[in-house]
């Protein structure tokens, strides 16, 4: 007896509590963002853009569609560092007309909504997309970020990102798994 | 405290005071959020994150400790049940189970009777350790189903320097997984040998930026049917059939919102004895105890102006409750009631000159640590003892240079009536190159006698003074193309007034204060992964801990040690967990050595049929190998029996 009223005590404090704070969502914080702010920057030392293309020239700028704290962690990462010479640039970006001046693009898991149609918003420019939703990769984007074994990794989509007029260096190919539009779930190489 | 300790103590204090005085870093990062711009892409790519070490996330390359993580692939993978399982696959840990608890062996010591006092248990950060017994429960008692979980880091070595009381010899934190890791519900069963059976139902997701799951299990079995030589001469011949039963129910809530969380978890356990401890009558099957443990937290997590803090309350209630039934139909009830409050802050940032600076305080409140006792003719014992804790630390990790980092750290406690502790700690951490680290490690560790070791034998007698522990040690780890990582650490440890249990002349039990012991020994761990079908782990461990006056080896701890686990492929759509573990010969209380045993559990998981369903076949003690553990002071028996084959299935609906 004495447990079912502390069950009921502990959920309706939950309920409260999530009730008064049910407004602007967001993640919790996690371990993984300054590790996937990390591949960011380092994604792009290692992919290269069509040098006649509009987005190799300037600084790089790097645009994450998701939380706060995420782009805290991005920003940090990226802070006056440069690939090849660009100055690289972090920004949030919150609606996809903002897209089209982005080298690469975040796309956080609580967009998976959203995350088709960015895709195809951004089908013929030179932007990398990177996604974090399950199957990212298999669904067009050249990078979805992957968690297994308390590790992060990521797939790559060869074809997309060849799409996108983009080489890939063969040291991330090494690396990643290499996955493509038929490729099941849970397989790849 | 020693005048040696207070030095190292000042000593430390003063390094971890010249972080705090350095000026703030130029970024007002969250250390939360921990730049890792500065590793490569296949760093990235091989990073474990621990927390448990330092409170604060930090790679495991760093981490000041021999640190091992195991991830809920590799506990479905092998099918543990529970923390004791999971234990048992790791070096330096051994278990003991006497089919009434199961206890937890760390580097030489398996003291019998210890209810894991001497090993900090958390969920989610949150300790869990009961303030009455200090006991960490690893067995069905544990509140957390496996199947919940995402990740435990194990971390060796004394961590009072950060966590205070009952840190001593190792501390493991077990993260559960968030609502979005299970996206839906989950609804599992399970059967087995000796009537097991045992189903699951799991809820979680995400909405609306608020992560949640909700969990609830029961779980039951006949156990056993055990023979002990002992009881030859009683009715039934030294044989307990249908004594050794099981039943246990565990609820999980956890919510989420941003950086506030909630949570809940509860368990409830009843064990039939079989062992007719405590001079019980043998084959009276009213002989049990109950176990019900229940944790509510609330924890908040900002960035106040560069500072990542944790503010955290926290209330635990546990009872437990046990039946002995003597001869002639005398019936002995004993019980207890503990209910605490807690409270913690915590703060990290960083600063200048590459210091972290992590800093906190805590407080306990015992509100109620009632210990009651009945026979037939009335009360013997009613007891309470409320008490209050408090401790505050500091520390400091520091870059020395591009190879070079260190960790100090103090925290100072404060137990009732007590004299305060100071527990130091200093850690070197050496990176020559990028395959190689080598940590060069000092902690020190207490325990003050709990409220049970005080209060709970009649006959004990006053003045019970806290046990101390300090531990060199010297960790080296390799990588080999990453796919291979080797570990090799050597220990040393001495421990002073170690809290034990006797039986005296008089044959009445007490706890005492055993004079000085040490213990030392040497772990060699390999991992290896090929793509991510096939994955290695095997290890060995030589240990030794010994009476300084008498020279004599410790009860309960063997002295070699041989673990191997393997995930590997059976077939297109079969994945197997095989695992193999020598155990070498334990000394018994009562005279003699259990002889060392090889077990083998054998796993196939068929996962993902039709996108939802999970079958597991798992077969544990695969040869049948008749081994023991040696029993405790409450038992007659020298050696206690242990499980034999078990044959288990599992099935899993994802929905």
């Amino acid at each position: 007896m004495r447990f079912r009223s502390t069950l009921t005590a502990a959920l309706g404090a939950c309920l409260l509590v999530a009730g008064a704070l049910a407004a602007e969502p967001a993640r919790a914080p996690s371990i993984e963002d300054p590790v996937k702010a990390a591949y960011l920057y380092q994604f792009a030392r290692f992919v290269e853009w069509p040098p006649e293309g509009p987005l190799s020239h300037g600084s790089l700028r790097i645009c994450a569609m998701g939380p706060d704290s995420f782009v805290r962690a991005l920003q940090q990462a990226t802070q006056d560092k440069r690939a090849a010479a660009r100055l690289i640039e972090a920004h949030a970006v919150r609606r996809t007309d903002d897209l089209r001046r982005c080298s690469i693009v975040f796309v956080d898991a609580g967009q998976n909504g959203a995350a088709d149609e960015i895709l195809r918003r951004l089908a013929g420019s030179h932007t990398l997309v990177v996604g974090e939703a399950p199957g990212f990769a298999r669904r067009g984007g050249a990078i979805g970020f992957v968690v297994e074994d308390n590790r992060v990794r990521f797939e790559i989509n060869v074809q997309a990102a060849q799409a996108a007029g983009l080489r890939v260096s063969a040291r991330l190919l090494k690396i990643a798994r290499l996955v493509d539009a038929a490729t099941p779930e849970g397989a790849g190489r | 405290m020693g005048r040696k300790q207070a030095w190292i103590g000042i000593g430390m204090g003063l390094l971890a005071a010249l972080g705090a005085l350095s000026p703030p870093a130029a970024v007002a990062q969250s250390a939360r959020t921990p730049d890792l711009s500065g590793l490569s892409v296949e760093e990235l790519a091989d990073l474990d994150v621990v927390y448990a070490a330092s409170r604060h996330h930090q790679s495991q390359r760093e981490a000041p400790s021999f640190v091992t993580v195991v991830t809920a692939a590799e506990i479905r993978r092998f099918g543990h049940r529970t923390l004791a399982d999971v234990l048992r696959s790791l070096p330096s840990f051994h278990v003991t189970d006497d089919h009434n608890y199961t206890y937890v062996g760390v580097r030489g010591f398996g003291i019998p009777g210890d209810y894991n006092t001497r090993i900090l248990l958390l969920v989610d950060g949150v300790r869990v350790n009961d303030t009455l017994y200090d006991q960490a429960f690893v067995g069905r008692e544990f509140p957390v189903d496996m199947a919940l979980v995402d990740r435990i880091e194990v971390v060796r070595g004394p961590g009072a320097a950060v966590y205070g009381n009952s840190a001593f010899f190792a501390v493991i934190n077990v993260i559960t997984r968030r609502g979005h890791h299970l996206d839906g519900g989950e609804l599992a069963f399970e059967g087995g040998s000796r009537t097991m059976g045992g189903v699951r139902a799991s809820y979680g997701g995400r909405r609306g930026g608020l992560d949640y799951v909700v969990s609830g299990s029961f779980w039951r079995t006949d156990g056993e049917d055990l023979f002990f030589p002992e009881f030859s001469s009683e009715p039934g011949g030294g044989f307990a059939r249908g004594l050794d039963g099981e039943r246990s129910g565990t609820a999980f809530a956890a919510l989420r919102y941003q950086g506030l969380s909630l949570q809940f978890a509860h368990a409830d356990r009843a064990k039939d004895v079989p062992t007719a401890s405590y001079d019980t009558a043998f084959g009276d099957p009213r002989t049990a105890t109950v176990d019900r443990s229940t944790h509510v937290a609330v924890t908040y997590e900002r960035d106040v102006r560069g500072i990542a803090t944790v503010a955290r309350a926290y209330h635990g209630r546990y009872d437990y409750s046990g039946t002995y039934a003597y001869p002639d139909d005398w019936l002995f009830d004993d019980g207890s009631n503990a209910r605490w409050w807690g409270l913690e802050w915590q703060g990290t940032t960083t600063r200048r000159g590459g210091h972290l600076l992590t800093f906190g305080g805590e407080g306990r409140w015992a509100a109620r640590q009632r210990q009651w006792a009945r026979e037939p003719d009335g009360p013997t014992l009613d007891v309470d003892h409320p008490s209050t804790t408090w401790g505050a630390f500091v520390q400091d990790d520091v870059r020395l240079g591009a190879h070079l980092s260190a960790n100090v750290g103090l925290r100072y406690d404060r137990n009732g009536a007590s004299a305060g502790r100071v527990s130091p700690r200093a850690g070197l951490v050496l990176k020559p190159t990028d395959v190689l680290t080598i940590k060069a490690l000092y902690g020190s560790a207490f325990r003050t006698p709990n409220d049970y070791e005080q209060h709970y034998y009649t006959t004990q007698r006053s003045g019970l003074s806290a046990e101390t522990i300090r531990t060199f040690e010297l960790v080296v780890e390799r990588t080999f193309g990453g796919d291979l990582h080797l570990t090799a650490a050597g220990f040393h440890s001495d421990i002073d007034a170690l809290l034990e249990l006797r039986t005296d002349e008089a044959g009445t039990l007490s706890f005492w204060n055993a004079g000085r012991t040490h213990a030392q020994g040497v772990e060699v761990a390999a991992e290896a992964r090929r793509a991510r079908e096939l994955r290695l782990r095997a290890s060995y461990t030589y240990q030794l801990a010994t009476d300084r006056e008498s020279g004599a080896v410790l009860p309960n701890a063997p002295r070699h040690t041989a673990k191997v686990t393997a995930a590997l492929p059976l077939g297109p759509r079969v994945q197997g967990g095989l695992s193999l573990r020598y155990l070498g010969r334990r000394k018994a209380l009562l005279g003699g050595w259990s002889d060392g045993a090889v077990l083998a559990d054998l796993t196939a998981s068929v996962p993902s049929l039709w996108q939802r369903l999970d079958l597991t076949l798992a077969v544990r003690n695969v040869f049948g190998t008749a081994w023991t553990d040696p029993g405790s002071a409450e038992h007659h028996q020298r050696l206690i029996p242990q499980d034999g084959r078990q044959v288990e299935i599992r099935a899993l609906w994802r929905f």
